[in-house]
């Protein structure tokens, strides 16, 4: 695997993720009207749902409520949006695999980019937010890049499992939606875990791996810092990419085959 | 290893193929009377060749005969069920002329998509772009959408784009199915001219003549086994007597 990994970071490889995702950059949003807007709407229409029938019960006690409930919107949907990309990319490029020496995880890792792109103009909403409520400090920059690295390893890792498992079912696209869905509540985007069940918090913290991500990004945005949840969100983020990985170089023969 | 470009030693590739169709109904009556739900499908016995660097070998067989799972294994797209394969350099495929293109991006874009799969970085494709879309026929379509072309003229593009990225290893798949002859023989020399030099070229295709003029060498496969292998216009001359031996039946 070590000599798997060297052999990645080739010039080759290098050129081809950037010709990929210039391909998709062009490709997007094409033929629509509304382009990149779209990219916007669903998270700022989330964010005036969940403002309007939260804010009165979680918000009340929360500072910069609508900050506090952006962050997290942003951050699950890029989860998901990622997660479902990568995995359907994964089997609509298999004629490229079939055909082509390009190393399979080249092709997934190209189509990181346009997610990733979108996630960070929307967290610039929340940094505007951030300097509004007079929480921005540049020192939750530099802290917040590596948890962003971070974040974008775990999807990267996740939706690499999530591509193998595909292949071998498509049932897994469909249980994907239902996790999504359920992710989405048991996640703390318009609550805060203090307001949950001890039991709750406990499952919440620790079973979902989403919970550290968006503690310790909204933590900086608001001009804090939570120790805790910030190493462990690096931690998860190194573990579910080389756990990904290690499976997909274990799997994707038989995945490709069997697809 | 220095003087092959590939050796392979009695592979054999077998793929699981579904049995019936896969309904969550059989998949529980498989699985409750522990009955497998696939079967194996064996593509190639035992196939041992070398072939040196510099040589060029086409494949012939019919549909069927394990042409392009031989041409996998060979560019390590596949890996061998039994036996092995070892490569002395990691080669360049044209399998599928579809491969790496969008239908809409414009002609130009699919040039970088294209070659950027190939190994062609942008500069030296900007370079190239003109004896490139020249090569295809192609100069006066740049900034058209690729869905505007026909099929034989996506396939003039991928093997010209093919042809002027680099590599001294090739693999080639069926790379003349829906070109017309007038494009044969207009790029005939140019096709000799960037094939020769020293690269190494495997390649299938049912155009005897195309092979037998740039082969100096063929492979015969016939239901996944070598039937023969030998000088390539003797090689073809046998496998068409086959061929209409078997139509005549």
């Amino acid at each position: 695997m070590t000599n798997r990994l060297k052999n990645l970071f080739t010039r080759f490889n290098w050129n081809l993720v950037l010709e990929l995702t210039r391909a998709q950059f062009r490709l997007i949003d094409h033929n629509s009207i509304l382009g990149f807007f779209w990219s916007f709407l669903g998270p700022l229409a989330m964010l005036a749902v969940t403002y309007a029938i939260f804010s009165a019960r979680f918000g009340k006690n929360i500072y910069a409520y609508p900050l506090y409930l952006l962050s997290g919107i942003i951050m699950v949907n890029f989860f998901i949006n990622t997660t479902f990309y990568v995995m359907k990319s994964f089997y609509e490029a298999l004629p490229m695999m079939l055909n082509t020496t390009v190393r399979r995880e080249v092709i997934l890792v190209s189509h990181i980019p346009i997610p990733l792109y979108k996630f960070l103009i929307e967290l610039l909403f929340c940094v505007a937010l951030s300097v509004f409520y007079g929480r921005f400090s540049p020192t939750m920059v530099l802290l917040g890049l590596p948890i962003i690295a971070s974040f974008t390893a775990f999807i990267l890792g996740v939706s690499l499992l999530l591509a193998l498992l595909f292949c071998f079912a498509r049932d897994v696209e469909h249980l994907w939606m239902l996790i999504s869905r359920v992710l989405l509540f048991i996640s703390p985007i318009f609550y805060e875990l203090k307001d949950i069940s001890s039991w709750a918090r406990k499952f919440v913290y620790f079973g979902n791996p989403l919970t550290p991500f968006v503690i310790s990004l909204r933590e900086l945005l608001m001009g804090r810092f939570d120790a805790a949840s910030y190493a462990y969100s690096l931690f998860l983020g190194v573990f579910f990419l080389a756990l990904g990985y290690w499976a997909f170089c274990r799997l994707e023969d038989t995945a490709v085959e069997r697809a | 290893m220095n003087e092959n470009a590939i050796i392979a030693e009695n592979v054999s590739k077998h793929f699981f193929i579904l049995r019936h169709r896969e309904t969550a109904f059989r998949v529980i009556k498989a699985l409750l009377h522990k009955e497998p739900l696939m079967k194996k499908l064996r593509v190639l016995h035992n196939i041992s060749v070398t072939i040196k660097q510099g040589e060029r070998v086409a494949v012939v067989g019919n549909n069927g005969a394990g042409k392009t799972t031989l041409l996998r294994l060979m560019a390590g797209i596949y890996k061998p069920t039994t036996g092995l394969i070892r490569t002395g350099s990691e080669p360049k495929v044209l399998l599928n002329f579809w491969t790496g293109f969008n239908n809409d991006l414009s002609v130009i874009d699919n040039v970088y998509l294209r070659g950027a799969i190939v190994g062609g970085e942008r500069k030296a494709l900007t370079h190239d772009m003109k004896v490139i879309l020249e090569m295809a026929g192609l100069a006066t379509f740049m900034y058209s959408p690729l869905k505007r072309l026909s099929m034989g003229q996506i396939q003039r593009l991928s093997l010209s784009v093919f042809l002027n990225t680099p590599g001294d290893f090739l693999i080639l798949d069926e790379c003349l199915a829906f070109v017309d002859k007038g494009f044969i023989i207009k790029s005939d020399a140019a096709i000799r001219e960037k094939i020769t030099g020293g690269k190494t070229i495997i390649m299938a295709s049912h155009d005897g003549e195309f092979l037998a003029r740039h082969c100096p060498r063929a492979i015969w496969l016939d239901e996944g086994r070598i039937r023969m292998d030998g000088d390539c216009r003797r090689v073809i001359c046998e496998y068409e007597r086959s061929v209409a031996g078997q139509a005549a039946k």
